[in-house]
């Protein structure tokens, strides 16, 4: 059951930009944060 | 509630688990029961992964903490998407590799035996808990709004889960996850809807939004570094990352529905499509809970929202009447104030804003002598908001959709960890052990050893549903019964994947330190000694582990060379 599969069996064969992806999702949570900011300083009472 | 209300309850709800059995009917082995064949694209991974996440809690605790303290419990989510990346580097291509069925049996082979079974045992008692909490919740508060018998509601959504969880097993839970997460968006989208209906003529979404802004709802974003504050960005990005590092990484009802992926890649995206959706989403149902307290402006919302779940009488008592008499007076007042507000008198709101502060303390004030009076009464009926609103605003029939929503959302999420809990004691536990004492593989009785122990976690989880109690906020309370036992795991895991020079005897002494010093945090957190958010506990366990696993590696290294130059 545990068993080791060789490497490339496991890793996907086509070139997905992974790092692109990570990147683009850091971005996204910035830019809510930053949104979510621009909300709170705007209604701050 | 009317017939066409039950029908679509009912037909919603008998769709779903009918659709889930019957299309993972063929499954006659431990590997198509427990991992789903390897079947599942990214969608499904993705939709799964957020039903799990997501329980009835969710959707009927979220809006209720909006309505009462703003928008900030958003930021309890930011460290979400760092930790799907994180996972999807360090912790997916493992999990992968080695082809295995839980995220404990790396430790095995990393550690040994003992460390798996403890961080499994941890991993048990925490979920086998909080699966009861997640019956137990939606039960309460739709017994006590609907007058359902509290026992019997408890033990239908229990019965349901175990059907289909048992019969298709993580497939059926995956693939009724996916209808499940359509059922609740759509309905908390027409929520959304006919709570905007509710305002008056002339009043629309930025009027509210506006509204709410200038009563102090809309201060999404806390950067004060201020530790006894339960949601701020950093206990967000700090806390909040540890936990989510260790729910989806670590946590088997997690685990359980990436490993179903078809490849590598396929779990990757969903872990991606989590953390694209999850903070949006929170945003969406916390805004919804915004736009009820807006509702609740012009129409006058009652002074307690768990009216039923008292038997006195507010006639019985002279103070609860002349309370009342007060809130009704206050009430008019404010409206009077909103009326100008909105005919362009800009200065009005300093008045809106007076006479809600005295509104919220008049019911303050109301349901502490309600409590002194009846000991019986529950407090916090913060969880009671949305639905109370859903009950008294919503047209026939969409009533029956919302409560399927909140149907749908205790079973997606006990499911998963019916499912998990079951693969766990399976997989970790009994053929562990079995193997151990040489037996061969049967992966017959295997299979059926694991379905017996998803009727047995389900009758569990419906016994702690019937015994369990009201805390705090019901949302609040499954992530803080989380934060005592997550920061352990993820603590074991850090050691597992970056310390390599760290063996199995300093990692389970480590474990257990940390396990004890988190509970011993929270005990001290609980009696008032220390103020500290529970967010904190996650960080806190992780790092004790790893400091006490170096520690002790060191010494016990040092020990065995001493005792070899002797």
């Amino acid at each position: 059951m545990n068993q080791e599969l060789p490497q490339n069996k496991t890793e996907e064969t086509e070139k997905t930009n992974w790092t692109a992806w990570y990147i683009g999702l850091i971005g996204f949570l910035v830019l809510q944060i930053a949104i979510y900011l621009w909300i709170s300083n705007s209604f701050d009472t | 509630m009317s017939w066409i209300d039950w029908s679509v309850l009912a037909g919603t709800l008998l769709l779903i688990v009918l659709y889930g059995s019957w299309k993972t009917r063929k499954n006659r082995n431990l590997e198509a029961y427990l991992k789903g064949n390897n079947s599942e694209g990214w969608m499904t991974i993705g939709l799964s992964i957020m039903a799990t996440q997501a329980s009835a809690i969710t959707f009927l605790s979220t809006p209720g903490k909006a309505y009462e303290s703003g928008m900030g419990f958003v930021q309890f989510y930011f460290g979400l998407p760092i930790a799907m990346v994180l996972i999807s580097i360090f912790f997916l291509p493992i999990y992968y590799r080695l082809k295995v069925y839980t995220a404990y049996e790396y430790l095995e082979g990393r550690f040994d035996g003992r460390v798996r079974s403890l961080t499994a045992l941890l991993f048990l008692i925490s979920r086998g808990l909080a699966a009861g909490i997640t019956i137990y919740a939606p039960a309460i508060i739709l017994s006590t709004l609907l007058g359902w018998n509290l026992q019997l509601t408890c033990v239908l959504i229990g019965i349901m889960v175990i059907i289909y969880t048992v019969s298709g097993g993580s497939r059926a839970v995956s693939l009724t996850q996916k209808w499940q997460m359509a059922v609740i968006m759509i309905g908390m989208i027409i929520a959304f809807y006919f709570v905007l209906e509710s305002f008056p003529d002339g009043v629309g979404f930025t009027d509210g939004i506006r509204l709410a802004g200038q009563l102090g709802k809309m201060e999404i974003v806390d950067t004060s570094l201020n530790v006894e504050s339960r949601y701020t960005i950093w206990s967000g990005l700090t806390g909040g990352l540890f936990l989510f590092i260790s729910y989806f990484g670590t946590d088997q009802s997690q685990v359980q529905r990436y490993l179903g992926g078809k490849t590598l890649k396929e779990s990757r995206l969903g872990l991606m499509f989590n953390g694209l959706m999850k903070i949006p989403m929170q945003f969406f149902i916390l805004l919804i809970g915004i736009m009820v307290f807006v509702s609740f402006q012009f129409n006058k919302p009652p002074i307690i929202f768990n009216e039923t779940s008292t038997t006195l009488e507010y006639s019985q008592d002279d103070s609860l009447q002349l309370m009342r008499t007060q809130y009704d007076e206050n009430y008019e007042k404010k409206e009077d104030a909103i009326t100008a507000y909105f005919s362009g008198e800009t200065d009005a709101i300093k008045n809106v804003r007076e006479y809600q502060v005295m509104q919220d303390s008049l019911r303050k004030s109301y349901k502490n002598k309600l409590s002194r009076l009846d000991g019986s009464y529950e407090i916090k009926d913060g969880d009671y908001i949305f639905l109370s609103f859903v009950l008294n605003y919503l047209p026939v029939g969409l009533i029956g959709l919302l409560l399927a929503v909140i149907f749908s959302a205790a079973m997606s999420s006990t499911a998963g960890e019916l499912n998990a809990l079951a693969s766990t004691a399976t997989i970790d536990f009994y053929t562990k052990y079995q193997n151990k004492k040489g037996r061969e593989k049967n992966d017959k009785k295997d299979l059926k050893v694991s379905k017996l122990l998803t009727v047995s976690w389900g009758g569990l989880a419906i016994i702690v549903a019937l015994t369990a109690g009201l805390f705090e906020n019901l949302i609040e309370l499954v992530n803080i019964l989380g934060s005592l036992f997550y920061g352990t795991i993820l603590g074991v895991f850090l050691l597992a994947f970056f310390f390599k020079n760290v063996k199995a005897k300093a990692t389970l002494i480590a474990a257990i330190i940390g396990q004890l010093s988190v509970l011993i945090v929270h005990f001290l957190t609980a009696y008032d000694i220390i103020d500290l958010g529970y967010l904190w506990y996650n960080p806190i366990g992780s790092l004790i582990v790893i400091i006490a696993g170096l520690i002790l590696q060191t010494t016990l290294t040092n020990k065995t060379e001493t005792n070899k130059t002797e």
